[in-house]
């Protein structure tokens, strides 16, 4: 396709939107029809020098029901009919749609490298599960907000469609996909504080720089039924190392887990131990050792029996600057090997 | 109060027979300047070199850098505290050296460890490292520094700290006699202000974590500091000193003198903006009741002065977080809005969590930009400070002179010199 030719677009709908019934559809197996359907007859209208050539309709069963199937027939169609860009939805709230549409818009940009963009409500599972990969327009949870989002839709299809890099998501539109880049402002930024702050006070608009992510909440597992037939394990972000730290543990921004054995130990020593934790003062950890990982206590507890047994070795990483992404890794690493080692229990030291 | 600041710009240093100013060049006299520096005993030698924007030179080690000033008239003296009394300073009239910095470049003689240790920074005066550098924009005088075998670093720290900001202030006196290329008034005059906005105040958070890690007011250290009002007048004299040697996310005293946020809220003073003060408080505090109890005092002080919003700016790491966010949630809580400034710290790739600490109350960010991002360093043809270095997150030495990567953790203030230099994160 010619900067100066028409964009030449593929639609996706499910059986619903695209006319073919409701939920009893859902079983619809893929297919492909030339031109637009559904609301892909608003979308062309909105569209500029861009045609949707073909519609893919699928149930929003069958397509889960066949996975593999399903994604080579996109792969397929799309190939026969060589889009500058797939537009997929919009999928509101419903949840196997949004998955479905995230999931086409995935294969053509990973397999194909055509962009791809949908629109589906934030609440929608297929938001969180596809946003890094794809380009999402926030929209309404139920059809009220289709006017709302083909607009955007047809925007966003038409810049990716020639060819262009779309700007940040919060000038472009679409859900915030998860990576951050430096970019230069052209002011300083006390100047963006002072307008910022202004605004703010005056009750305008205003946009933060950063929005708060929120973070997954991890419910707790149920407590556990009988301590005294538990083993229990230690994990600690304080940097406790044997003296010398000989595995080179690192101070700060630490990529990992080290273990340590403290089966036949009674308690740590001081100066067999130390922290090389770069975050907190560490001078009452170096001179006990068992302010970070409470073996003494935790022995007292085994002799009676409190707790059934003690595991054999303690973990232990550096919590200062960490990385969630690697902290989340090391953690389920380090649970891992405790559930293979049979542990029940563990106490988590943070400092 | 009100200072009137004189501006002499300066665009080039050389070593030469005398102290003296030409036109934008200063000249200084090596052995003059060494001679400031051995009546302590602590200095064995110190190295005088220059280095200037775009040259293909590095400068490691680095420690502080000084903006040249003298208080031509009084009350006070420039640096108080340290080159005289504690009399309070921000009026009357100051001298000062534009686009000349003293840079200071050492190893100190003990080892530090721990949450005290310090950690490597270095110049790029041109290259991809250059716009995250401070002082990369400056004709530097740079001194390189050698301890007194058996010094304590406290002896060493106190004697090049001493000398450096004497020398600052004799640099500045030689501009007597000369015309200044600018001229500017400061004044946070209450009539003016009556007739202007919103009633902001600074709350500048700056570093205190102990010995080479810390800031000092009025000569003290600001150990223990519970926050307290001073007028932005006073860090244009330099009452506020850096003796913070930990890495990019240090503030150098240069940036003190020449706070952004100073200088932004006075070009608005009496139009949109009521600029009412500077609240400084201290972050790191060790405990969760110090860091209430700090953060509380810096939200009444603001009530205090009436305000109606705050500016605060984070300096430092996942402790300093806690605190700069404390201090917005309190301020916003007895009604006070707040905009935070604050750099990010979101991975080489930009997928991490940007910030370690980001309290709802915090709905007004500014972003400095991804600190942790990785810059591929030039070689340069020449290095002042030292032939090797090594940066805290490896064991590896490497050659000073050679390409490396480095992030916002590795250049001298680079967190708030890519603020400066008008970076912020975008999420595309």
């Amino acid at each position: 396709m010619s900067q100066s030719g028409t964009v030449r677009v593929v639609h996706y709908l499910n059986q619903f939107f695209s006319g073919h019934g409701g939920e009893e559809q859902a079983s619809y197996p893929i297919t492909v029809k030339p031109g637009a359907t559904g609301p892909g007859t608003a979308l062309q209208k909105l569209l500029q020098n861009a045609d949707i050539v073909a519609t893919i309709v699928c149930g929003d069963n069958w397509c889960h029901e066949h996975e593999s199937e399903f994604e080579e027939a996109v792969e397929r169609i799309l190939r026969d009919w060589s889009p500058a860009v797939v537009v997929a939805g919009p999928a509101f709230n419903a949840g196997r749609y949004g998955l479905a549409c995230g999931r086409v818009c995935s294969v053509a940009w990973n397999k194909l490298g055509i962009p791809a963009v949908t629109a589906m409500a934030i609440e929608n599972p297929g938001a969180d599960l596809y946003r890094s990969q794809v380009y999402i327009v926030p929209c309404s949870e139920t059809a009220v907000g289709m006017r709302t989002a083909l607009p955007v839709l047809s925007r966003l299809a038409m810049k990716l469609g020639r060819g262009e890099t779309l700007g940040p998501s919060d000038e472009e539109g679409y859900l915030p996909r998860g990576t951050r880049y430096n970019v230069q402002t052209g002011t300083v930024m006390s100047e963006r504080a002072v307008k910022m702050l202004l605004a703010k006070l005056k009750g305008l608009p205003f946009k933060t720089e950063l929005v708060r992510e929120s973070f997954e909440v991890i419910p707790p597992p149920p407590p556990l039924l009988d301590l005294r037939k538990s083993t229990i394990a230690v994990v600690t972000e304080s940097g406790l190392v044997p003296s010398g730290n000989p595995d080179k543990l690192e101070q700060t921004r630490s990529r990992k887990w080290l273990r340590y054995k403290v089966a036949g130990l009674q308690e740590l020593n001081q100066g067999a131990w130390e922290s090389v934790h770069g975050g907190y003062d560490t001078s009452a950890v170096d001179s006990d050792p068992n302010r970070a990982v409470p073996l003494d206590a935790l022995r007292h507890l085994e002799s009676e029996n409190v707790i059934s047994r003690l595991h054999d070795w303690f973990y232990v990483t550096t919590g200062s600057g960490g990385s969630v992404q690697v902290m989340q890794q090391l953690g389920r690493e380090i649970a891992r090997e405790l559930l293979d080692a049979q542990v029940h229990g563990v106490l988590l030291t943070a400092t | 109060m009100q200072l009137e600041l004189a501006s002499f710009k300066i665009n080039r240093v050389e070593l030469g027979p005398e102290m003296a100013l030409h036109g934008q060049t200063l000249i200084v006299n090596p052995e003059a300047i060494r001679n400031t520096f051995f009546h302590d005993n602590a200095v064995e030698n110190v190295a005088i070199d220059v280095a200037h924007p775009g040259e293909s030179m590095r400068i490691v080690h680095v420690l502080d850098a000084i903006e040249p000033r003298v208080k031509t008239v009084g009350p006070g003296v420039a640096f108080p505290g340290f080159l005289g009394s504690a009399k309070t300073v921000g009026e009357g009239n100051t001298a000062r050296l534009e686009g000349l910095s003293i840079v200071q470049t050492a190893e100190f003689p003990e080892p530090t460890s721990g949450v005290l240790s310090i950690r490597e920074a270095f110049i790029d005066m041109t290259g991809p490292a250059a716009p995250y550098c401070a002082c990369s924009n400056t004709a530097n005088l740079v001194l390189s520094f050698r301890p007194k075998a058996g010094i304590t670093n406290e002896k060493f720290d106190t004697a090049i700290r001493y000398g450096s900001l004497k020398l600052a202030e004799q640099l500045a006196t030689l501009t007597r006699g000369h015309t200044p290329q600018d001229i500017e008034r400061f004044t946070l005059n209450s009539d003016i202000g009556e007739n202007g906005g919103p009633r902001i105040a600074y709350i500048l958070v700056i570093r205190q974590q102990g010995p080479l890690i810390q800031n000092f007011l009025y000569g003290v250290p600001t150990a223990g500091l519970v926050p307290t009002l001073i007028h932005p007048n006073e860090l244009l004299d330099g009452a506020l000193v850096s003796g913070d040697f930990k890495g990019g996310l240090r503030v150098c005293t240069a940036l003190h003198c020449n706070d952004p946020v100073v200088k932004s809220l006075y070009a608005s003073h009496g139009q949109e903006v009521n600029f009412i003060g500077v609240i400084l408080a201290t972050a790191y505090h060790a405990t969760h009741q110090l860091k209430e109890r700090s953060a509380q005092y810096a939200a009444k002080l603001a009530r205090l002065l009436r305000g109606d919003g705050v500016i605060v700016p984070l300096i430092g790491a996942g402790n300093a977080s806690i605190d700069t966010m404390l201090i917005t949630k309190a301020c916003e809580e007895v009604g006070i809005k707040t905009v935070t400034i604050c750099h990010e710290i979101g991975g080489a790739e930009g997928t991490d969590s940007p910030l370690s600490e980001h309290f709802p109350e915090a709905d007004a960010i500014v972003s400095m930009g991804n600190i942790t991002r990785e810059i591929n360093v030039s070689p340069s043809n020449r290095v002042l400070g030292g032939e090797t270095l090594s940066f805290h997150r490896s064991d590896k030495t490497i050659d000073s002179s050679t390409g490396f990567i480095a992030t916002g953790h590795d250049f001298f203030c680079g967190a708030w010199q890519m603020g400066i230099s008008g970076f912020t994160a975008k999420d595309f």
